[in-house]
């Protein structure tokens, strides 16, 4: 039983093995641990080149932490993606959700939790994308901050009041 | 790699500790970490081909002000200390490599079966691949028995 388990795993590994030698494969590791972001113990290809989208996503299936950077890439260095225009929809659906404040989309199987937590390693650290005004908040909350503007408080002072009102009520 | 960071950190802590003393303060108590997840393997020597993120997954029962160092050193090699890391599952028996023994730092490391198992357990998916070439290289009865044990399917994970 166990034997044919060995087996098995033996025939799929073959190809697995195949392909982390493969050329492609050593490139994008080797882009990614050049960007701090992978550590292997792979011989890799270090390199500044720019990927492509089906490289990264093809390296993805055979290492599957590579999809977790792909959004957080895509957002904040855009240029180390050389074809992103070309990206296919789920990843455009992500990367608009993370624009908006709203990443509520798994990305080929990545949680937003597990995605998100490479926006600050990527590009410029510790900086999450800005954001538009109306991705920050919904219309409703700008008709507020409209009315609020009208009685002579600045949308910012508003927020802060707001927010000590907040942490006064929880406290 | 750990090894080194640990020294580190045990050095700076004992300088600190030896500030906060002149300065009357609490000093920082003995803390162990026990790194785990793919740090552990990495660290382990283990023969897998393994690519990891450069989150850094450990126990530990540091204070605030020892964990904040452990961060800044792990920064200085781009690495992340996962603040989550306490709610990882790893099975009750898991046995731990001592690395490290300072006079505040106790370093360990987690063996390797033991964070294999957490892995096919909790994210087979993710570590579909990995398993098949640990399984590919000969898996040890310890990690066949764990998997009886915690009722892993590595039946599923094969013919996925």
């Amino acid at each position: 039983m166990i034997e044919q388990l060995i087996a098995k795993a033996k025939e799929k590994d073959r190809l697995l093995t195949k392909h982390r030698k493969s050329l492609r494969y050593k490139k994008i590791i080797g882009r990614l641990v050049a960007m701090n972001l992978l550590r292997t113990t792979d011989d890799v290809l270090l390199n500044n080149e720019s990927m492509k989208i089906s490289d990264m996503l093809w390296a993805g299936a055979i290492e599957p932490r590579i999809l977790e950077l792909i959004p957080a890439i895509a957002v904040k260095k855009p240029s180390a993606i050389s074809d992103l225009k070309n990206a296919p929809q789920d990843l455009k659906t992500v990367i608009s959700e993370i624009k908006a404040a709203n990443p509520v989309s798994k990305f080929r199987n990545v949680n937003p939790k597990d995605y998100m937590q490479w926006l600050g390693s990527v590009g410029q650290r510790n900086k999450t994308p800005t954001r538009l005004k109306s991705f920050r908040f919904k219309a409703e909350d700008l008709v507020l901050l409209s009315s609020l503007k009208h009685k002579g408080m600045s949308e910012i002072e508003s927020v802060r009041q707001g927010l000590r009102l907040l942490v006064n009520s929880l406290e | 790699m750990l090894l080194k960071i640990f020294q580190q950190l045990d050095q700076e802590i004992i300088n600190l500790n030896l500030e906060l003393q002149a300065e009357g303060s609490r000093e920082i108590p003995k803390f162990f970490i026990k790194i785990v997840g793919q740090s552990a393997l990495l660290e382990a020597n283990t023969g897998l081909n393994l690519t990891s993120t450069m989150d850094v997954d450990a126990y530990s029962n540091f204070v605030w002000l020892a964990r904040e160092k452990f961060c800044d050193i792990l920064k200085s090699y781009h690495l992340i200390y996962d603040n989550l890391s306490n709610e990882i599952w790893m099975p009750e028996e898991t046995k731990y490599v001592h690395l490290y023994k300072g006079y505040v730092v106790d370093g360990f490391y987690a063996e390797s079966e033991y964070v294999l198992l957490s892995k096919v357990a909790k994210a087979p998916e993710k570590n579909k691949n990995l398993i098949l070439q640990y399984l590919a290289k000969g898996p040890s009865p310890l990690f066949l028995q764990l998997c009886a044990k915690y009722k892993v399917d590595l039946k599923g994970i094969v013919n996925d």
